[in-house]
């Protein structure tokens, strides 16, 4: 006798084939969007042209105009941020894409908008497989207050700033590496912040990179906040630190170099003030240590 | 008596068979939903990287399991065709 098939023997097939053709689909994209993307990093003006599919393309914007703050959106590679002596600021930058026309329909836009510039890249209607990374080197001037970057899977590197600046700084998959911070909003998920504060209101948060930080000064009204799952911190602070510390851990280790007036102290956590206890100052993680040094 | 237990036997086969197959396909439906969602949330937000292929392709692979087990392999279908091929290159041998 033969037997009749049923609805679910004739769809269950082709749902495992679409589920098949969703797996390869998704291991070819995510293997060509390249989403950990580090490389290349600040080599701007070298070796453009096409390598291993890629199409590149370069170029470089400079603003005379005074800005206060300077924002930048990135997606994939990483962002560089220097200081320089002239009044403008100069965006450089380098796009990839899967080839010439993509590369057209791949647009770094640069938006002056108030006292604020704005750069992002803006991707074409193609799929996303067909965009690369976007590495930016960004030059300042010394007027600039305040520096906002977000980036998805790349580094953020400021250095060498001409002044004290007031920064937020956020990326998923690359580290974090700053100076001169007058003020620090920094936010990485795997990947390490490396800090030198100068004062202002200080908040790092990450899931499993450490966080390694020197504050230079602090005042009335500042704050130090650190948060972090899996990453070790260690920070130096000044030698006239005056501040209410709460460091606290569940299960790494805790260590304190300045003389603390302990108002608690138990396995996990240790509270007190060092001198007047006048800026709070607070560090949480879950299984990485803490380390609170005095600068020499 | 044997007879029966044999054919019990055979019931309860056939309804296992037949609730991995279902099982399978309530699987893939809620896969399939959850993507949608999270396609639609990657793209409303942001329109470049596409992020939820990332938890598409891990729990795919595991719909695709959970094919094979239901379709493929259920019931020993494919021990039995190559016991039966094995048998059909020894007779050819001889």
């Amino acid at each position: 006798m033969k037997s009749r098939r049923t609805w679910v023997d004739v769809i269950g097939p082709i749902l495992g084939l679409a589920a098949v053709g969703m797996v390869v689909f998704s291991l070819v994209y995510l293997l060509s969007i390249r989403p950990f993307y580090r490389g290349g990093s600040y080599d701007i003006g070298r070796s453009i042209g096409n390598a291993s599919g890629w199409v590149r393309a370069e170029g470089t914007e400079t603003f005379s105009e005074a800005f206060d703050t300077l924002v930048v959106r990135n997606v994939s590679g990483p962002v560089h941020v220097e200081g320089w002596s002239e009044s403008s600021i100069r965006v450089s930058w380098v796009k990839e894409a899967r080839s010439e026309s993509t590369l057209e329909e791949f647009e770094i836009r640069m938006q002056p908008s108030g006292r604020t510039l704005e750069v992002q890249p803006i991707y074409g209607p193609m799929p996303g497989t067909q965009f690369g990374s976007v590495s930016f080197e960004i030059r300042i001037p010394s007027s600039l207050s305040a520096v906002r970057v977000k980036n998805t899977s790349g580094r953020i590197l400021l250095e060498n700033l001409p002044a004290d600046i007031d920064q937020e700084l956020e990326t998923v998959s690359g580290s974090i590496e700053t100076e001169r911070a007058a003020g620090l909003r920094a936010k990485s998920v795997s990947g390490s912040v490396d800090f030198v504060s100068t004062g202002g209101r200080i908040g790092v948060n990450t899931t499993s990179g450490r966080v390694k930080g020197e504050i230079l000064a602090l005042a009335g009204g500042d704050s130090v906040e650190i948060d972090s799952i899996s990453g070790s911190v260690e920070l130096e602070a000044f030698g006239g630190l005056d501040a209410a510390v709460t460091l606290q851990s569940v299960s790494g280790s805790i260590s304190c170099d300045f003389p603390l007036q302990v108002s608690e102290q138990r396995r996990n956590r240790l509270e007190g003030s060092i001198g007047g206890g006048s800026v709070p100052l607070k560090v949480k993680t879950v299984s990485g240590r803490i380390r609170l040094q005095r600068m020499d | 008596m044997a007879e029966n237990e044999g054919k019990l036997d055979k019931m309860e086969k056939a309804r296992k068979i037949a609730a991995r197959k279902l099982d399978f396909l309530r699987h893939f439906f809620i896969y399939a939903a959850v993507m949608a969602v999270l396609a639609i949330i990657n793209n409303v937000t942001w329109r470049g990287y596409q992020w939820w292929l990332w938890p598409a392709l891990g729990w795919g692979i595991g719909v695709v399991a959970h094919f094979l087990s239901a379709y493929v392999y259920a019931g020993g279908g494919l021990e039995k065709r190559m016991i039966q091929r094995e048998l059909e290159r020894m007779r050819d041998e001889e």
